[in-house]
């Protein structure tokens, strides 16, 4: 009897990392993303959730093996067995993908409250005042749990996603039938889709989860679990998301430009509730992001660069950890606030920028995973090798295929 | 003053003809060491060949020249513990034993001295970065704050592929390693165990926060970990062996010396929440007859652990508790009075299986060090010292909050 509660308090020190990460990376950009492929394309994508689905499961697997082999970090290994140059290069990637998500969520807070009535000239500035206190005098503890609870609202999305009586049949069906649409928009939004599901920031994040946790090689068979169960369920919300949308404004035959507009959208189609619902998530999805993701660049880059980090440190201790964390908040909440700026342009722009740039971190993590100095037995196996190489190549293709269809202006 | 990272992967000459490139620096691993021993070039055929110091030009400018052609160079004595510059120190972690932390390094800073080569500083900081990457003074002043240089004899290296026991690191407090093996994490925290002698290992672990002990232990090998374990204190080795997985606590007890094995059993009777499951069963006793000059004398010998050694307790040949001796008492006695008449038999025992609540109790009203345990026959089977006991109170909120936590 004892053995088995000491197996079951194990496996649940281990969840989380996988989960925490899953919840949040159905962020605002995420959402708004996933809304405008259902309102525009109907199921007609679907097919590539599905597939990307497995590289997000696979990619999440190897940096969980990567922390759980190494005890190190990943901006730690890209520095130790690169160097300082590629570091650098690997951390500016990671801070401009990281700014343009964290003021995507930032917009994401504004355009969720903006459906509840509140305006962004004060529910941005108060959001972000209380994710820097909450960040700076809780305890990460405490920002772990206050995080897994408000993660209960992402069910808000299967509840609207059922309101909206979708064609479940042809919703099925779609998720193993690839269908193209050549458009530039279709192309943006599907390196978007790309973007926002596979980010680098859920890389560094990840890993660093696992190693904090303290998770070893020993007990990574429960970890493995966590983290394809977690990829499996960040893309099930992702299906209710883009199925509600194409049940109801894809079918109306209703143009969106961003999530709130979908969630006002859904007012007269789906109901009432659908429609708080959804900016309820949004507004849950977007404050965590927006935190999460400053926060894990600061470590990320610290970490890389040798200075002191951690929540637990005093100012006079890490400075450059919490200037950094303080600058990606106050930049992120200003920039939204400018007057007149197309937040839903800059969210997909956010999306696209993040998927244009992940190609260069997933051959980093590609590199470590196949070093034997770094993985000793555990290194990659021929499966993993070919599902990673396909997305960072199907990746590097899409974004190619854009830039000439952009250049040549086919509109 | 030099940096190494200047000369590493440029060519190095003789005669204004290429020999090779510079790979790396190497010196010996041994304690103390500073100068540089040789360099690490790659031929022009993609061969690492060692060559000793006293091959290269001192006065060589931007390149690395050198005396002969390299095929012709003495080759460097690699049968000892190498250390390589590039390899284990550039980039890699290090611990600064003065300020007992653990820092990344940016650069190293040589300097010539009497015809040799000697290792000055690492560069830990901001203006390290800036000058690997050509920026120095280029930047605004305001960086200079950010520099960090550590002196050479402060660093320990903790990359693994360095194997062999640490040589500085034993100089700092276990307590501080223990935090340095909290921030580093399981995986690279157990290297680092595993590298210490058994005895600085045995008290490291022991400052370590208990959730993270047990991790560790997994990841060192049986054997080495019951060496580790047999020089904990009893009660700290009975917790750590309880709250581990049952196989593996197994594999460690069998690897156990006899004696230290037994104790560690008998500890692991009592539950952890009574005063038997905090007890130390090791503890120092005398009869009533003895006189304080024959204690003093059987403490000398015995050289027992520092909280051992504060408190002597006293029992009948049967070993029932008659009373309690202090190292106070004992000091300022005259040698030859008899120990029945300078010991305190009106302080408290407890049972083994009182509450901790008691037991704190006890020490707070009689304002005690030490407090024996006994079980139902009045036997002394153990003594609780107040460390014991501040382990247990000490809100738990405190002994996280120097842990190093990120996301």
């Amino acid at each position: 009897m004892k053995e088995r509660w000491q197996k079951i308090i194990l496996i649940l020190g281990i969840i989380g990392p996988g989960l925490v990460t899953a919840f949040a990376d159905n962020d605002a950009g995420g959402i708004t993303t996933y809304s405008l492929v259902g309102a525009h394309y109907g199921y007609k994508m679907l097919w590539m959730l599905f597939l990307i689905t497995f590289s997000l499961a696979f990619f999440q697997e190897m940096v969980a093996r990567l922390g759980a082999v190494t005890g190190k970090g990943l901006s730690d290994l890209i520095r130790e067995e690169f160097g300082l140059r590629w570091t650098l290069f690997a951390m500016v990637v990671l801070l401009v993908a990281n700014l343009t998500t964290t003021i995507a969520d930032f917009a994401g807070v504004a355009a969720s409250l903006e459906i509840l009535g509140i305006s962004k000239y004060v529910s941005v500035p108060l959001v972000s005042i209380a994710l820097w206190l909450l960040v700076i005098k809780g305890s990460y503890r405490f920002v772990e749990r206050f995080f897994l609870i408000v993660a209960v609202f992402f069910a808000t999305y299967v509840v609207a996603g059922f309101l909206a009586k979708p064609d479940w049949g042809l919703a099925v069906t779609s998720l193993v039938k690839p269908q193209f649409v050549w458009e530039t928009d279709y192309l943006v939004l599907f390196i978007a889709t790309i973007g926002t599901t596979i980010t680098p920031w859920m890389q560094f994040y990840l890993q660093a989860s696992v190693v904090d946790k303290g998770i070893t090689i020993k007990h990574y068979k429960y970890s493995r679990w966590d983290v394809l169960v977690g990829a499996f369920f960040t893309d099930f919300i992702s299906f209710f998301i883009i199925v509600t949308c194409a049940a109801t404004l894809f079918k109306a035959g209703i143009p969106i430009h961003d999530a709130k507009d979908a969630a006002l959208a859904l007012k007269p189609l789906a109901g009432h509730y659908a429609s708080v619902l959804f900016a309820l998530g949004l507004f849950v999805a977007s404050m965590m992001a927006a935190s999460i993701v400053p926060l894990s660049t600061s470590y990320a880059v610290c970490e890389a660069f040798g200075q002191e980090n951690g929540l637990n440190k005093k100012f006079s201790e890490a400075p450059v950890f919490f200037i950094l964390y303080t600058l990606l908040i106050i930049f992120g909440a200003l920039s939204v606030l400018i007057p007149g700026l197309p937040l839903i342009k800059v969210m997909v722009l956010a999306q696209t920028v993040q998927g244009i740039l992940l190609p260069v971190i997933l051959i980093f993590i590609l590199l470590l995973l196949n070093n034997r100095d770094v993985m000793g037995e555990h290194v990659n196996g021929k499966i993993y090798n070919t599902v990673a190489v396909i997305t960072v190549a199907g990746i590097i293709a899409v974004t190619m295929i854009l830039l000439v269809l952009t250049v040549i202006g086919k509109a | 003053m030099k940096y190494i990272s200047h000369f590493l992967n440029q060519p190095a000459y003789h005669a204004k003809q290429r020999q090779g490139i510079l790979k790396d620096w190497v010196m010996s691993a041994g304690p103390n060491q500073a100068t540089i021993s040789g360099l690490l070039i790659e031929d022009e055929n993609e061969k690492d060949i060692s060559i000793d110091i006293s091959e290269m030009e001192f006065a060589g400018s931007k390149n690395i020249h050198l005396k002969k052609p390299l095929a012709q160079c003495q080759l460097l004595d690699m049968s000892d513990q190498m250390i390589l510059l590039a390899e284990h120190i550039l980039d890699k972690q290090v611990i600064d034993i003065k300020k007992k932390k653990v820092y990344r390094v940016n650069d190293v800073e040589v300097a010539e001295e009497d015809g040799k080569l000697v290792i000055r500083w690492v560069d830990a900081g901001i203006t390290g970065i800036m000058q690997r990457l050509g920026l120095r003074g280029k930047v605004h002043p305001v960086f200079s704050r950010f520099q960090r240089r550590i002196h050479w004899a402060d660093i320990e290296p903790i990359d693994p592929d360095l194997k062999g026991t640490f040589t500085k690191l034993a100089q700092m407090h276990p307590a501080d390693i223990a935090d340095i093996v909290e921030e580093l994490g399981v995986t690279q925290g157990a290297d680092l165990i595993e590298r210490l002698d058994d005895e600085t290992a045995a008290e490291t672990l022991t400052e370590v926060e208990p959730e993270m002990q047990s991790d560790i232990v997994e990841e060192i090998e049986p054997e080495d970990a019951a060496d580790i374990i047999e020089e904990m204190e009893p009660d700290d080795a009975a917790d750590l062996i309880s709250d581990l997985p049952k196989e593996t606590a197994q594999e460690i007890m069998e690897e156990m010396e006899p004696e230290e094995k037994d104790e560690v059993e008998e500890l692991l009777r009592y539950p952890e929440t009574s005063a038997g499951g905090i007890m130390n069963s090791e503890f120092l006793s005398a009869l009533p007859g003895a006189t304080a000059g024959e204690v003093l004398a059987m403490i000398r010998c015995e050289q027992p652990e520092p909280e051992m050694a504060y408190n002597i307790v006293v029992t009948d040949p049967d070993h029932k508790l008659l009373g309690i001796l202090s190292l106070r008492d004992l000091v300022v006695a005259e040698p030859g009075t008899a120990v029945r008449d300078i010991m305190r038999s009106d302080l408290p025992s407890v049972k083994v299986g009182s509450s901790l609540k008691k037991v704190a109790d006890h020490f707070n009203k009689y304002d005690l060090v030490a407090l024996p345990v006994v079980n139902d026959e009045s036997q002394v089977q153990g003594l609780i010292t107040v460390d014991d006991l501040i382990e247990i109170i000490v809100p738990q909120k405190w002994k996280i909050s120097h842990r190093k936590r990120r996301t």
